[in-house]
């Protein structure tokens, strides 16, 4: 006996988009997602299916980005639920899908995670934030100007751009300067190159004509354009200054992770323990060779192939041309001495 | 046997003509790579199956010279392929479509990837490859050279 089509259950039409969004090309991913703009709750059903088949780490950041223009309520109240997991792969684009909804409901969350550890976590509370409160939140954005980290402090600019807030414009010529050398590592180079990168088109105005192509030229051009266009208003936080006094700096150990924080340690030629970045300062109490002397007992031989970085990695530098940069937990266990060490050091500080 | 002088004269003047011919193309060593920013890569709004705009058409076939993140998901060493974009993170949103340039190291090469910007320098193709509705790429890149 033949089945009757109408006994056949119409296939999800976006079942494709969901599976081409978690694909491994970065295009298709992209367009896939865009495809699901609008698809309402049986783009969400499309969804949960592939999630119930295959489980949530196979999901892109494209994917979880779009939740938040799928327009579905169901797709919102799952990732209010989710996006603490510790096995959810992309808690900033959840939190950045959640500010693009806009529901005043998500405020009280974007206000605990701007104090949150992690960089790449602030910078999508500010979004969300930004997005739900608009220009009344342009006092709070402010703040992060003056923000640890760089990347923060240039994404609080770059935010408060999008309202209308010019305040955030010296932050951003001050970090087309920024200087932030370890060995033969610029961990200033990101940060420099998305100053650049909004600057440049802030400013492309036909009127303006061409804008200077040499670096320094354009720094030059940038900075007396703001001093013009804020006049007394120009302010420039201590913390955003883009060069600083360092010390010649012998080791790294990084971590920029969405859950667990980041932390960034840093030893000089006298032993001297410097945490933080851009600037970094000097802790009193940590002693360099303590670490450096357990860390000349590890083999730093190539270990295997790594797993795949999506977020969260940690990175270890300790003389020219020599790093590693791995996933977090991808460490042979010989390393565990270092990074416990590591951790004890992170909690006194946090502690201080 | 010698030749007539004729023929030797003949000769000669061939050889002459075929070195000149030869000196007047630009050998690949001497081309000097254009210098492309993403600002104009990016500088325009993209949308699939677009008419590239004619500053962007004008690039296909050239040697250029890009600064930008080396990215590739699957691995960090040796990697023969990788894309080039023009930001370290995604966490403030993921590169535009015209953001993306595939590179495939020529011959047999790889490079190593890091978390700081390279400069890649190579041959640049422009326009849209497709597998079925989906662009799989825009700008591709054969590199030379990884710095």
């Amino acid at each position: 006996m033949s089945t009757k089509p109408s006994q056949v259950p119409p296939k999800n039409r976006y079942m494709r988009f969901v599976r081409a969004a978690c694909t491994r090309n970065p295009l298709i991913r992209v367009q896939a997602a865009r495809r699901l703009k609008g698809a309402g709750n049986p783009g969400w059903e499309a969804i949960s299916i592939f999630i119930s088949k295959h489980g949530i780490e196979i999901l892109s950041a494209e994917l979880v980005q779009v939740l938040g223009r799928l327009g579905s309520p169901k797709a919102m109240i799952w990732l209010r639920q989710v996006h603490d997991k510790p096995s959810f792969p992309w808690p900033p684009q959840a939190l950045r899908a959640l500010a693009e909804n806009g529901d005043k409901k998500d405020l009280p969350l974007f206000c605990r995670k701007l104090k949150d550890p992690s960089a790449s976590i602030r910078l999508a509370a500010l979004q969300g934030l930004a997005h739900t409160e608009g220009k009344t939140a342009i006092p709070i954005i402010r703040k992060f100007l003056s923000d640890t980290s760089p990347a923060v402090r240039i994404g609080a600019a770059k935010t408060l751009l999008e309202t209308g807030d010019p305040m955030g414009l010296p932050v951003l010529v001050e970090s087309l300067n920024l200087q932030d050398r370890v060995l033969d590592l610029d961990l200033a180079a990101a940060p420099r190159m998305e100053a650049h990168r909004l600057l440049r088109r802030y400013f492309r105005d036909p009127k303006l004509g061409q804008l200077p192509r040499d670096p320094q030229a354009f720094a030059t051009f940038a900075d007396r354009k703001i001093h013009l266009l804020l006049k007394r208003s120009y302010r420039l936080p201590a913390l955003a200054r883009g060069t600083f006094p360092e010390p010649k700096f012998v080791f790294l150990a990084e971590r920029r992770s969405c859950r667990k924080g980041d932390f960034i340690l840093r030893i000089d030629a006298e032993g001297s323990v410097w945490i933080g970045e851009s600037p970094p300062y000097r802790s009193k109490n940590l002693d360099g060779k303590q670490l450096l002397h357990l860390f000349q007992k590890i083999s730093t031989k190539p270990i295997g192939k790594a797993k795949k970085i999506r977020c969260d990695y940690i990175r270890i530098a300790w003389a020219p041309g020599k790093r590693l940069r791995r996933a977090p937990g991808d460490f042979p266990p010989s390393w565990a001495p270092f990074f416990a060490l590591l951790r004890k050091w992170e909690q006194a500080e946090i502690a201080k | 046997m010698a030749y007539p002088v004729s023929m030797r004269i003949r000769v000669l003047f061939l050889l002459t003509l075929a070195s000149l011919l030869f000196s007047s193309f630009r050998s690949p060593l001497g081309e000097k790579a254009i210098e492309v920013d993403f600002s104009v890569l990016a500088g325009f709004p993209y949308k699939e199956g677009m008419s590239l705009p004619a500053e962007i058409k004008k690039l296909d076939g050239k040697l250029v010279r890009l600064v930008g993140f080396l990215r590739n998901e699957e691995q960090q060493v040796a990697c023969h392929e990788f894309w080039l974009v023009n930001q370290n993170c995604d966490c403030q949103g993921g590169p535009k479509m015209n953001e993306w340039v595939f590179c495939t190291m020529a011959g047999d090469k790889t490079v190593d990837l890091g978390d700081e910007p390279g400069i890649v320098v190579g041959r640049l193709e422009v326009g849209e490859k497709k597998e079925g509705e989906f662009v799989l790429s825009l700008y591709r890149l054969e590199v030379q050279k990884v710095d």
